[in-house]
């Protein structure tokens, strides 16, 4: 290789990048996650709800296509501890990131809210209106900030109830809490379960796959990878901060098998 | 027993998943056999023409099972 080529230990001229270069989004470990999700939180939709209207004509018909009413429960328990393992498996991620890698987790690359968000809130509306110029979105925008805190704040709460309710029989034998907080435990844990259900099959899709710049799929989640013309078009903010990184910007930069000249 | 709304909206939700689910999967498998390429736009254009044609060809086949099966809102 002559020393013109770019290799991983050179400098990186930015503007030599083509705009069909690809860059790393996600690792494997995320798109692991969010695949084993995508199967995880449809089994409990497919068999939570049904159990939730028992009674309703369309619930009787699904519960006689898996074998009945115990083996849907059987299957939604199945559905849960996968859930709950992705749970755990993000902890430990999160764990790992913030105190092994020493990863950011407050700032331009976090995925937490900050005050710049409401800004972007109010500029694209502005922007929607044709009042105002999009705004520069950073590595999260924050309708993905809100999808990640969505499932986030529902698994604490679908997750800590279905697993109250799951051991329901050997709870009551310890007496610690009283009947009626079952009761209460499966109402917040059935309208949770509708809550993100209606919020994932209509606002996550959109946002993510039907909206016109990405349909019929918005592939990164899957491949990890887009390519620099997605990235400066939709994260800008992120683009100007891998430029002023080049360390990490080579990183994250996936070179094609013929080595890219400076 | 008269008509529950939220049982209807529930149902009607989850007749909307199972028609996207299969899309989906279908669409993922492409991604990895390299069949989709979202870059590519005058094959992303047949892509999405296909998406739709698929959404309404699952969607009356699930219309004629359940109405088969006298499968109501209710």
């Amino acid at each position: 290789m002559s020393e013109d080529m770019y290799t991983p230990e050179a400098k990186i001229d930015v503007s030599s990048i083509p705009k069909d270069a690809k860059i790393r989004r996600f690792g494997p470990v995320h798109r692991i996650m969010h695949g084993v999700l995508i199967v995880a939180i449809n089994i409990q939709f497919f068999t939570g709800i049904p159990l939730r209207y028992r009674n309703a004509g369309w619930a009787q018909w699904m519960f006689n296509q898996v074998g009945g009413v115990p083996v849907m429960g059987l299957l939604h328990r199945i559905g849960g501890v996968a859930f709950l393992l992705v749970v755990l498996m993000h902890a430990a991620w999160l764990i790992y990131y913030v105190f092994i890698k020493k990863g950011q987790w407050y700032g331009d690359t976090s995925i937490l809210f900050r005050l710049e968000d409401l800004y972007h809130v109010v500029g694209n509306i502005k922007y929607m209106l044709g009042r105002g110029p999009e705004p520069k979105f950073g590595r999260y925008n924050y309708w993905e900030k809100f999808d990640w805190m969505a499932v986030f704040w529902g698994s604490m709460i679908i997750g800590a109830t279905g697993a109250a309710i799951m051991a329901k029989n050997y709870l009551m034998t310890l007496n610690l809490l009283p009947k009626q907080f079952y009761n209460v435990a499966t109402i917040l844990h059935s309208d949770e379960a509708v809550l993100a259900m209606g919020f994932l099959y209509v606002a996550h899709w959109y946002g993510a796959h039907w909206n016109p710049a990405k349909f019929p799929i918005n592939t990164v989640v899957f491949t990890g990878i887009e390519t620099r013309e997605e990235l400066e078009d939709e994260r800008p903010g992120e683009w100007e901060l891998l430029e002023k990184d080049p360390k990490w910007l080579k990183e994250r930069l996936i070179e094609d098998e013929e080595p890219r000249r400076k | 027993m008269g008509f529950d709304f939220m049982s209807a909206f529930n149902a009607l939700l989850l007749l909307w998943g199972a028609v996207w689910i299969p899309i989906f999967l279908v669409l993922i498998i492409a991604v990895f056999l390299g069949l989709y390429n979202p870059h590519d736009e005058e094959k992303r254009r047949k892509w999405q023409k296909g998406t739709w044609v698929a959404f309404f060809a699952i969607l009356i086949f699930y219309l004629i099972i359940l109405s088969r099966n006298h499968v109501g809102l209710n």
